[in-house]
């Protein structure tokens, strides 16, 4: 039987993987809720939420033009980049104009989204992911699995083989404490000989021309002090007016990814050499990469997402597939949107995508910044059938929409249904009905019943 | 969440929508609604020439096939102008919210159609309790009854109306289970297009579901429990389910007050 690519990935999906991204999405979502409702009572979170969908929905290119002279004034070179190569080439020469090699990464999704690691590797540099689940997939050659918890489907046993493997840890210890002492030891060294040090940033202050990262274990600082330049590389939705707004997201993002009221460390960089540690030189990178497009759409409202995860924690597609099934950058309810959006004219290669959702609205209901993701989601499958794109599994309406404008068709049709009581159905085994009876029955069909009985007692 | 419109317009005067599924199977479950509206005082029609919400077709992205069902449903419709009561959250929230999106594009004359026709949209329990007034179905049904709410349904007013009208019939004790939030994975067209997925997802509901070892499982949408009922079936799961409808019918049948 043809199974969609993200069926056919939860059908074959390792059972304890499969348990092991269930148990950690759920969690996320029952710590998500149980810190809201205890911080935020009552209707104050979706007052919150109210807020943050529209501070997002401002004026972007106002904003924009704003904290470029901000950022500018500061100190902080700002260059743009359309697309992901010519984002990956700003990057590169900026290095290697430094004649420099060593990379440390602050975890970022826009360069996972440029595929930058390896567009740098394969130029002959050392870059290395200084944030713990990313480094656990990197040193695998891995994407990440979620947009927060990367390394979502990988077991202690796993990453402790792994460590061994990479030398990174001298023999194996699943002890989580052990790996990740090992793993600091391993970085230490790295930060120590850092050139450059890469990061994406949570915000950028369009008032005070500032970046800013959250961050949950100091990697960030760590990196930042070693290397002389420092490079950011932005999505530019994601900049907002100013530091009195960014309070709102603030309040939102780390109770949303992590159920924490904040991230361990928030960091403001406004600008080069600000202290003695610090990077002599910054650049900014603002990325569009098909954002620009998105922005136009009506789809726009997928720029307001702040990539806390919420969504993808309480999809029960997601929940059983984990985020390799969506064989894109972002994954769950966000991805369903974003990707096939980014994908432009190469839609084709991801037009499945918006089908992997019961449109349960789960999703929607958790998302801090309101977008109304289940609306995108249909408008997406709206998008591909306007382009003819065929979908494994698609069903064809016509005679459906035959029958349901057709009244005396589809009384006649319904007064003969009951005939299918004597037929085997459960023998189909192709087909939208072979799908359905592979794992479920159905009723005894009535057809016409009703319409008698209200003829008589209506 | 599919939340209704503001003001819904409200009347004694009712059509019935009875949805495919309860045209072609659940016959019960609309008899049971249309006995029960009448019993607590709204004068029920019946348009014939109705069909079906365009649902299975807008989910699957075919907004082209669902607008000309949309279409033929509002002119069957436009025979009066009474509100339009339907046993099912899911094709309630079809109506007053994605047929929205569907005629997003359309001219301005369609589109204020569209949205007048979604101020008619009620679901059962919705319009019993909050525009027939309803505060009690009383009667008795001596059972443990485990209520799933449709997430189509969740955004309405309907599983509270639900839940008010359950907790008034005498021996019904409602049982709570593990992930009452989660969809069952029937999705409609969801459940043959993405199978397995659905199939999983229904497992784990059905599962969560009986571990509470609930005499009766009931809900606002027949749809859900169809779903969760033919895979209940397949693992040889004992699973009586029932439209709310039938079960407060049987209530009050059970009280002698119908
Ligand atoms: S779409 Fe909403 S819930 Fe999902 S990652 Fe973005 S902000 Fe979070």
């Amino acid at each position: 039987m043809a199974l969609q690519p993200i069926d056919h990935f939860c059908e074959t999906l390792d059972p304890h993987v499969k348990k092991a991204i269930t148990a950690a999405s759920v969690g996320s979502t029952n710590a998500q809720k149980a810190i809201l409702e205890r911080d935020y009572p009552g209707d104050k979170t979706d007052h919150l939420r109210s807020l943050a969908n529209a501070i997002k929905g401002g004026d972007l290119a106002g904003n924009l033009e704003k904290a470029v002279a901000s950022l500018e004034r500061n100190g902080i070179t700002v260059l743009f980049a359309k697309d992901g190569a010519e984002a990956r080439d700003i990057i590169y020469n900026i290095i290697k104009e430094r004649e420099a090699k060593n990379v440390v990464k602050i975890k970022s999704m826009t360069t996972e989204e440029i595929e930058l690691n390896h567009f740098l590797q394969e130029k002959g540099m050392d870059v290395v992911e200084t944030d713990l689940g990313e480094l656990i997939i990197q040193i695998e050659n891995e994407k990440p699995s979620h947009i927060v918890k990367p390394a979502i489907h990988r077991t202690r046993g796993d990453i402790a083989e792994s460590f061994v493997k990479h030398n990174i840890a001298e023999k194996y210890d699943d002890n989580p404490n052990h790996l990740t002492l090992a793993a600091r030891k391993y970085l230490r060294e790295k930060y120590f000989a850092a050139d450059v040090v890469v990061s994406g940033a949570n915000y950028v202050l369009a008032e005070e021309g500032a970046i800013v990262l959250c961050t949950n274990e100091g990697n960030s600082r760590f990196s930042m002090a070693g290397a002389k330049t420092h490079i950011a590389l932005v999505g530019f939705e994601k900049v907002i007016p100013s530091a009195k707004e960014l309070a709102v997201f603030l309040n939102l993002l780390a109770r949303s990814a992590t159920g924490q009221t904040s991230t361990a460390y928030t960091d403001f960089v406004a600008g080069p050499g600000k202290s003695k540690n610090s990077p002599k030189e910054m650049f900014l990178v603002f990325l569009d990469n098909g954002r620009s497009d998105i922005l136009a759409s009506e789809s726009a409202e997928i720029l307001k997402c702040i990539r806390c995860g919420a969504c993808m924690n309480r999809c029960p597609v997601f929940r059983l597939v984990g985020g390799h099934a969506y064989r894109a950058t972002y994954p769950g309810p966000l991805g369903i949107v974003l990707s096939p959006l980014l994908a432009g004219d190469k839609l084709a290669t991801l037009a499945d995508l918006p089908k992997a959702c019961s449109l349960c609205g789960a999703c929607g209901e958790v998302c801090p910044a309101k977008i109304p993701l289940p609306d995108l989601i249909l408008k997406n499958r709206d998008k591909v059938k306007k382009q003819h794109i065929h979908v494994p599994n698609d069903i064809n309406f016509w005679p459906f929409k035959l029958l349901a404008t057709t009244p005396w068709m589809w009384k006649s049709a319904m007064a003969m249904s009951k005939a299918a009581n004597f037929l085997p159905l459960s023998w189909i085994k192709f087909g939208p009905a072979g799908r359905w009876f592979k794992s479920r029955t159905i009723p005894r069909i009535n057809g016409g019943n009703f319409r008698n009985w209200f003829k008589k007692n209506g | 969440m599919f939340v209704p419109p503001e003001n819904r317009i409200k009347g004694k005067k009712v059509n019935f929508m009875a949805t495919c599924l309860c045209d072609a199977i659940f016959d019960k479950a609309a008899i049971n609604s249309v006995e029960l509206l009448k019993k607590f005082g709204a004068e029920v029609e019946f348009l014939s020439n109705q069909t079906c919400c365009g649902q299975p077709a807008f989910n699957s992205g075919d907004f082209a096939s669902a607008r000309a069902v949309i279409e033929h449903t509002m002119k069957v419709f436009g025979a009066n102008d009474y509100p339009i009561v339907i046993p099912s959250g899911s094709c309630a929230a079809m109506l007053f919210h994605s047929s929205k999106i569907a005629f997003r594009d359309a001219d301005e004359a369609k589109r204020k159609e569209v949205d007048k026709f979604a101020d008619r949209i009620w679901e059962f329990c919705d319009y019993l309790v909050n525009v027939l007034g309803v505060e009690k179905i009383g009667g008795k049904f001596k059972a443990k009854v485990a209520v799933h709410n449709s997430c189509h349904s969740k955004g309405s007013g309907t599983p509270e109306a639900m839940k008010k009208l359950l907790t008034t019939i005498e021996g019904l004790e409602l049982v709570d289970f593990d992930g009452s939030d989660d969809c069952c994975g029937f999705g409609g067209t969801f459940s043959v297009v993405m199978p397995e997925l659905s199939a999983e997802m229904g497992e784990a509901k059905v599962k969560a579901i009986t571990a509470k070892n609930p005499d009766l499982i009931t809900a606002a949408d027949t749809s859900c429990l169809m779903h969760q009922k033919g895979i209940a079936d397949k693992h040889g799961i004992k699973y009586p389910a029932k439209h709310v409808a039938q079960l407060f019918y049987e209530a009050m049948k059970n009280g002698g007050l119908i």
